[in-house]
C-alpha cells in the first residue's frame, strides 16, 4: 500500500525570472530616463573647507569658474572679463535671483576671486554660493 | 571554625574598603590636578591650533616633497617611441576640436570686421567725394568767372588806354577761350567724376592759357604808357590762367572711375592682403592643432590692420579729416605679440613622460591664447558694429566706441568743459533725456551756486558704492571705490598723445605700448620692471583716496568703471585729481582740467546719469610720482539753494 501511495507535488510558479525581468525593467528605465547632465566642470582643484553647508544639486545654476592662470569660464566654457560683464547684465534683468556657483582653484589669486563676487554683487546678483572640495563628489 | 570564617570575611571587607578608598583618592587627586591645570588637560585632550598647523605644515611639506620625487621619477620613464607618437597625437586629438571651434569663431568675426572696414571706408570715400565735387564746382566756377571777368577789365584797359586795335585779335582770342573755359566749367560741375568732362576743362583751361601767352608775348611789342593798369591786368590774367590750368591738369590726372576717386581723395590705404591666411581658413578641417594656431595668430594679425583702417574711416568720416590723419590721431593699439607656440609644438620631441606633459601644457596654453584671440575678435566686432554681438544694451557695453556717438552734444560738453574748467557747472541741460525731449529743453551749461562744499562736508559724508537706488541705504555721497586701472603710459610733455582707452574700453585688452624701464615706485621707492605690456588691473579702494598699483611720475592712467542708477538722476559730481585730468561720463566729457594738488569739492559739476549703467571714465596725467584721484557722488541737496 505504501508504495502505492502517491507523493503529493504542490505547484508553484518560481519567482527567479520574476524578479530577473523586474531587474531588467528597472535598469532599462534607469538607462533610458538618464537625462545627460551638462558638464560645467572646469579643470581646477577645489579649495577644502570643514564648515561648507550642502546645497541641493540644481541644473539651473550658472556656474562662472576662475581657474589658477585667472581664466574666466561661464557654464564650462572659456569667456572674456568683457563678455561675462555681459552676459552677468543680462541675467540680472533677467534673472536677479539665479543661484550663482563660483568655481575657483585653490591657487587662484583672491583678487581675482574678489573682482568677480563684486561684478556680481554690483548687478544685484546676490544668490551666490563658492564651491567646496566634496569628497563624495570626487 | 566559623570564628575563623567570620574573621576572613571581616579582613577582606576591610581590605576592599581601603583599596576602594585609596583608589578613590589616587582618581580624586589626579581629577583634581587635571581639572585644576588647564594647561595639563588642554595639552593632554585637545591639540593647540600651532600646533595643529605645526603638524599640518610638516606633513603637508612630506607629502609634496613624496609627490615632486614621484613627479619626477615618473617624468623620467622612457616612453616607447610607437607609445610616444601614439599619446602625442591623442593629445593633440583632443583639443583639436576646440582649437577648431575658436578658429571658426575667429574667422566669423574676422568677416564682420573686414565687412565693417568695407562699409567704413566707401562711407569716407563718398563724403570725400561729394566734398571734392561740391568744392570744385564751386572753385571751378569761380575760376573762370574771375579769368573772363579780368580779360573784360583787361579789354576796357587796353581801351583806356588806346592800344586796343594792336591787340583786338589777341583779346578775341582770348576773350573766346576763357568764356570757352566757363562753360566748360559749369558742365564739368555737374558731370566732374566723368573723365570727358575733365579732359574738356583742361583742354579748355590750356587754350585760354595759350591765348593768354600769346597776348602776353604780343603786348611785350607794344608801347604801353607808362604805369600803364592794362599792363599790371595782363599780369594778373597770365597767373589766373596759369593756375586755372594747373589745376585742371590736376584734375584731369584724377583717377577714372567715382570709386576711384574716393579712394584717392580719401587717401585710403591699400586692402589687406590676407590671401594666405583665408586659404588657410578654408581648409582648417585638414589643419593640426599647431597650424590652427598660427592660422588664428595670422588672422589676428590680419584682423587688427582691418580694425584699425576701419576706426581710422569712422573718425575721418565724422571729423571730415584724411584717412591718414585719422591714422595718426587713432592710438596704436599696440597689440600683444602672441607666443610662437605652433613652432614649438612642432619642434617639441616626445619621448618621456615629463617630455608629453611639457607638451600637454604648450597644447593647453595654445588653446588658452587661441581663446584670448576669439574673445578679443568678438569684441573687436562689437566695437564696430554693435548689433554683431548679443548685447541687449549696446551702449552702455564695455567695449564701446567712445569717439562716435552722439557728436555734437558731446563736441559742446567738450567745448564748455575746457572753457569753464575752473567753475562749477550744471551740465544736466546738455546731458539729460528729458532736455532732448523737450521737457527742460537743451539749455547747455549753467553755473552752480558758489557756495561749495569743503573737503571736511565730503570726506566726512561719502561712504564706498556704485549703485544709485531708492531701496538703497546708501542715498547719497558716495566715493567710488571699484576700478579698473590701467597704466602707465609715457607722459610726453606738451605733446598730444591719444591713447588706446580713449578710443575704446576692452578690459581684456593687453597693449604693449605703455612705460618701460625700471622707475621707482612713488610709495614704496622700490624698483618697478616696467616692459611697456599694459593691462586693466581692478582695484578696490577702502578710502576715498585711489591710488594706481604701479605709481610712478610723468605718466598717464586711465580709470574706468561703471555706476548704476535705478532711474535717471542729476547728482553733483565731484573730482579729485592733481595735475591734469578728464572726465567723461558716458562718453560725454564732463571734465577737463588742471589741478596743482588733490583738492575735492572745490570744482563740481552737476551731470545726469541714466537709468540703468553709466560708464566713467577718467584720463589722468601725473608729473609728480605721488598721485591720489577721487570721484565722490553728492546729492543735489548738498548744495544751498538746490532741492
Amino acid at each position: 500500500m505504501s508504495l502505492l501511495k502517491k507523493t503529493k507535488v504542490e505547484a508553484e510558479v518560481s519567482l527567479s525570472p520574476l524578479i530577473d525581468a523586474v531587474f531588467l525593467l528597472l535598469i532599462f528605465f534607469l538607462v533610458a530616463t538618464m537625462i545627460k547632465k551638462e558638464d560645467k566642470d572646469i579643470d581646477i582643484e577645489l579649495p577644502v573647507s570643514t564648515s561648507a553647508l550642502k546645497v541641493k544639486p540644481d541644473d539651473d545654476v550658472v556656474v562662472i569658474g576662475i581657474d589658477r592662470t585667472e581664466g574666466l569660464y561661464l557654464e564650462g566654457d572659456p569667456t572674456s572679463l568683457t563678455e561675462l560683464m555681459i552676459n552677468l547684465r543680462e541675467l540680472a534683468g533677467v534673472d536677479p535671483g539665479r543661484r550663482i556657483r563660483l568655481d575657483t582653484d585653490r591657487a587662484t589669486p583672491f583678487h581675482r576671486v574678489v573682482e568677480v563676487l563684486d561684478m556680481l554683487q554690483f548687478r544685484g546678483l546676490s544668490n551666490v554660493g563658492i564651491r567646496t572640495y566634496d569628497e563624495h563628489y570626487h | 571554625m566559623m570564628n575563623t570564617t567570620t574573621d576572613d570575611s571581616t579582613r577582606f571587607r576591610r581590605t576592599r574598603i581601603i583599596a576602594w578608598s585609596i583608589a578613590l583618592v589616587l582618581y580624586g587627586g589626579a581629577a583634581a590636578v587635571f581639572v585644576l591645570n588647564e594647561n595639563l588637560h588642554r595639552r593632554t585632550l585637545w591639540l593647540d591650533r600651532e600646533e595643529v598647523d605645526e603638524r599640518g605644515a610638516e606633513v603637508r611639506e612630506r607629502a609634496r616633497k613624496r609627490e615632486a620625487k614621484v613627479r619626477l621619477e615618473r617624468e623620467r620613464i622612457r616612453l616607447p617611441d610607437e607609445d610616444a607618437k601614439e599619446l602625442r597625437e591623442r593629445e593633440e586629438e583632443k583639443r583639436r576640436e576646440r582649437a577648431l571651434d575658436r578658429v571658426e569663431r575667429i574667422e566669423e568675426a574676422y568677416e564682420e570686421v573686414k565687412r565693417m572696414e568695407k562699409h567704413n571706408l566707401d562711407i569716407l570715400e563718398k563724403q570725400r567725394l561729394e566734398e571734392f565735387k561740391e568744392r570744385e564746382r564751386n572753385d571751378y566756377n569761380k575760376r573762370t568767372h574771375r579769368l573772363h571777368r579780368t580779360a573784360e577789365l583787361l579789354e576796357e584797359d587796353l581801351r583806356e588806354e588806346g592800344i586796343e586795335e594792336e591787340l583786338r585779335e589777341e583779346l578775341e582770342e582770348v576773350l573766346a577761350r576763357t568764356e570757352e573755359a566757363k562753360r566748360a566749367a559749369v558742365s564739368t560741375g555737374e558731370l566732374i567724376e566723368d573723365p570727358e568732362q575733365r579732359a574738356k576743362l583742361a583742354d579748355a583751361s590750356m587754350r585760354a592759357k595759350q591765348a593768354v601767352e600769346a597776348m602776353v608775348t604780343k603786348a611785350e611789342s607794344v608801347e604801353t604808357p607808362r604805369e600803364g593798369k592794362s599792363k599790371k591786368r595782363l599780369e594778373h590774367l597770365a597767373e589766373r590762367a596759369e593756375t586755372l590750368s594747373r589745376l585742371a591738369d590736376e584734375l584731369n590726372a584724377m583717377p577714372e572711375t567715382a570709386d576711384q576717386m574716393g579712394e584717392h581723395l580719401a587717401e585710403t590705404p591699400d586692402p589687406v592682403d590676407d590671401a594666405d591666411v583665408m586659404k588657410n581658413a578654408a581648409r582648417k578641417n585638414q589643419l593640426s592643432t599647431d597650424e590652427l594656431y598660427d592660422t588664428a595668430v595670422e588672422m589676428e594679425k590680419k584682423m587688427n590692420q582691418r580694425y584699425g583702417n576701419a576706426r581710422a574711416a569712422e573718425l575721418a568720416t565724422l571729423r571730415k579729416s584724411t584717412f591718414k590723419e585719422a591714422k595718426e590721431r587713432l592710438a596704436n593699439t599696440g597689440n600683444a605679440d602672441r607666443p610662437n607656440l605652433g613652432e614649438k609644438l612642432r619642434e617639441s620631441k616626445v619621448e618621456n613622460v615629463g617630455d608629453l606633459n611639457e607638451h600637454r601644457q604648450t597644447l593647453d596654453r595654445a588653446l588658452a591664447e587661441m581663446e584670448n584671440m576669439r574673445a578679443r575678435a568678438q569684441n573687436r566686432a562689437n566695437q564696430l558694429n554693435p548689433n554683431s554681438g548679443k548685447s541687449s544694451d549696446p551702449k552702455t557695453a564695455p567695449g564701446q566706441d567712445i569717439a562716435t556717438r552722439s557728436m555734437e552734444r558731446k563736441q559742446q560738453l567738450r567745448h564748455v568743459s575746457h572753457q569753464q574748467k575752473a567753475r562749477s557747472l550744471d551740465l544736466t541741460g546738455l546731458m539729460s533725456s528729458r532736455g532732448s525731449e523737450g521737457g527742460s529743453g537743451n539749455r547747455g551749461a549753467e553755473r552752480l551756486p558758489d557756495n561749495r562744499l569743503t573737503e571736511e562736508m565730503v570726506v566726512s559724508r561719502a561712504l564706498p558704492g556704485r549703485r544709485f537706488t531708492d531701496e538703497a541705504f546708501r542715498k547719497g555721497w558716495l566715493y567710488i571705490d571699484t576700478w579698473y586701472i590701467i597704466g602707465p603710459w609715457d607722459l610726453i610733455p606738451d605733446t598730444p598723445q591719444h591713447l588706446p582707452p580713449e578710443m575704446e574700453i576692452d578690459l581684456d585688452a593687453v597693449y604693449t605700448n605703455g612705460k618701460t624701464g625700471h622707475p621707482r615706485h612713488a610709495r614704496t621707492k622700490e624698483r618697478m620692471d616696467l616692459d611697456g605690456t599694459l593691462k586693466w588691473q581692478f582695484h578696490q579702494s577702502d578710502k576715498l583716496f585711489v591710488r594706481p598699483p604701479r605709481e610712478t611720475g610723468n605718466a598717464i592712467y586711465f580709470a574706468y568703471t561703471e555706476l548704476y542708477f535705478d532711474r535717471e538722476r542729476d547728482i553733483l559730481v565731484a573730482i579729485g585729481i592733481d595735475d591734469r585730468s578728464k572726465v567723461w561720463v558716458n562718453d560725454q566729457v564732463i571734465w577737463n582740467h588742471t589741478a596743482q594738488s588733490w583738492r575735492l569739492g572745490t570744482t563740481l559739476r552737476k551731470v545726469t546719469f541714466r537709468k540703468g549703467y553709466n560708464t566713467v571714465l577718467i584720463r589722468m596725467e601725473n608729473g609728480a610720482p605721488l598721485m591720489d584721484f577721487s570721484l565722490v557722488l553728492c546729492p543735489p541737496e548738498a548744495l544751498p539753494g538746490e532741492g
